[in-house]
């Protein structure tokens, strides 16, 4: 089911282009008010019960919610809301405690910082990084 | 689930994602609520299982 609106989301990215607007449109419409919530929640579970069989599970759904967050502020707010934040610190403490080095826990991580690197770009998205000194 | 995702990998082009695949996403999202509560619940079961 994970896999499913992953897919969807993939491909809503691939057939929109360059416009970011259309992408946002066509997320906002597929996730609903609902997605966001129950993805946080598979992933939550995933998180709290890991075994080396969730990970594409969880990779996958991190990788949905990368998407989202990247392009709808009101998607990022939603999972916020429900508390993604939570589980992002969840991901970092299993990852530390786990102490393996293994490919997979790779991936887990970088799923990871990629969503933290969407949500911040959300956030910095109204500010101009580098002002034009000749305006 | 496999077909679904197999249909969603072929959608040609926005008038097909518009018009014929986001009208189906209740029905989806609907499914996703139904597995959700399902993973949650078992997962809680086992839990409880181990518990005792």
């Amino acid at each position: 089911m994970v896999t499913i609106f992953s897919r969807l989301t993939e491909k809503v990215v691939r057939l929109c282009g360059d416009d970011f607007d259309k992408k946002k449109k066509y997320l906002e419409a597929v996730a609903g008010d609902k997605l966001t919530g129950n993805l946080c929640l598979i992933l939550n579970e995933d998180i709290e019960n890991f075994d080396s069989a969730k990970l594409p599970q969880a990779e996958n759904i991190l990788r949905t919610l990368n998407r989202l967050c990247y392009y709808s502020t009101k998607l990022c707010l939603d999972a916020f809301n429900i508390g993604m934040i939570n589980i992002i610190d969840r991901i970092f403490n299993l990852l530390e405690n786990t102490g393996r080095k293994d490919a997979q826990m790779s991936t887990l991580a970088f799923e990871t910082i990629s969503l933290i690197n969407s949500i911040l770009s959300v956030r910095a998205s109204p500010i101009p990084l580098v002002y034009d000194a000749t305006v | 689930m496999n077909i679904i995702s197999n249909v969603f990998r072929l959608i040609p082009n926005e008038k097909v994602l518009a018009e014929q695949i986001v009208p189906t996403i209740p029905t989806l999202m609907g499914q996703l609520v139904i597995f959700c509560e399902f993973y949650a619940g078992k997962l809680s079961q086992k839990l409880e299982f181990r518990a005792h």
